[in-house]
């Protein structure tokens, strides 16, 4: 008898023939471990590790991925953290792009750039969790809505703002991590791109995180935003062409 | 046949096994023998299956009592590819196996 668990896990499955088949499958391999020797346990997990391993190349869940992950994103940087509301709406843009990435990238036949991609987005989340943190430690909100003014954003010479660049720059490390495999892999440009979604992270989230007012972080963004989206934009639009190269590649009969 | 576009240490593994197995392989055992987990052994089974290099079968066989067991071969065209790549794999360090993957059957 199947665990509830591993039917659960068979949803992953369009339903129908690969479904039942993958059922039938993990049934027969708990019949036989015991005759191999080998853990019934071990049979269940690696029949959940199957499942989500075939949902997650699935198209269509990969839309439900994308668009639940930026949401997320979005939701994060300006409900959760609520104020101010402009900034929080660029640093949840910029969330939003990591994720993307994330999911594009483990789409692209070969690349081998999902684990870093997922690696960054998630130390940028902790990052901005903590600078919430910093936000509501310091009475910042309420401060905006009593007085209406500008707040001043997080410090990043205090206890918080050291945290938050530390988890940025880790977050960029994993963009360094995917430049050194790219380049191992002779792809030269898209390394350089890779390196380069590091530097502008870093220096975006440096700049954004230093003593100033709202009115100047404005101000600046017209710096900042298109040279962090134009990179990653580049980098995606160089990613796809090689997938669809690769594919290309793939669909050709063998001599 | 499609060309493996990314060729990791377990898929090396798999093929290996699969091509010096004159008879089907059971996938159970494939994952015993290769000392790999069946949660990195099915998936990397059912790409090769989609790209061609690997067929698999439901057991006929009417005296084994239980319930089917599923078994995978290849055909004599993937076996060589595959033990060609195995060859590629034991001469140059793994980095680069993706790429004479892919270069071989290109």
């Amino acid at each position: 008898m199947l665990k509830p668990i591993i039917r659960l896990a068979s949803r992953a499955y369009p339903k129908g023939a690969a479904r039942s088949e993958f059922l039938e499958s993990t049934a027969s391999d708990l019949h036989y471990a015991t005759e191999l020797d080998i853990d019934e346990r071990a049979i269940e997990r690696g029949a959940i590790k199957q499942a989500l391993s075939y949902g997650w190349r699935h198209p269509r869940i990969g839309v439900v991925l994308t668009i639940a992950g930026m949401l997320f994103s979005v939701w994060l940087c300006t409900k959760w953290v609520a104020y101010p509301e402009p900034y929080a709406v660029a640093n949840g843009v910029w969330l939003a792009l990591t994720w993307s990435i994330a999911v594009l990238c483990s789409r692209v036949p070969g690349s081998r750039l999902t684990k870093p991609a997922i690696l960054a987005f998630l130390l940028l989340v902790v990052a901005f969790v903590i600078k919430t943190s910093e936000w509501h430690s310091y009475g910042i909100v309420d401060y905006a809505t009593k007085h209406a003014g500008p707040p001043i954003l997080v410090n990043v010479h205090s206890d918080y703002g050291s945290f938050v660049m530390l988890f940025v720059a880790l977050s960029s490390t994993a963009y360094v991590w995917a430049c050194v495999l790219l380049l191992l892999d002779r792809a030269v440009v898209r390394g350089i791109l890779a390196l380069a979604f590091a530097a502008a992270q870093v220096y975006w989230f440096y700049s954004s995180t230093q003593l100033m007012f709202f009115w100047e972080l404005q101000d600046q963004w017209a710096r900042r935003l298109p040279l962090g989206a134009s990179a990653w934009v580049i980098f995606f639009a160089v990613s796809a062409w090689q997938g669809i190269r690769a594919k290309r590649g793939a669909a050709q009969p063998q001599r | 046949m499609k060309p493996l576009v990314r060729v990791t240490k377990p898929t090396i593994a798999i093929l290996e096994a699969i091509a010096n197995h004159d008879q089907p392989i059971w996938g159970l055992a494939l994952s015993k023998q290769v000392g790999l987990a069946t949660g990195t052994v099915y998936p990397i089974l059912e790409r090769l299956t989609e790209l061609g290099w690997v067929v698999s079968q439901w057991d006929t066989d009417q005296t084994v009592k239980g319930p089917r067991r599923k078994f995978y071969s290849m055909t004599s065209e993937a076996r060589e590819a595959a033990l060609a790549l195995v060859k590629a794999n034991v001469n140059v360090p793994s980095r680069s196996t993706r790429r004479i993957g892919a270069q071989q059957h290109a």
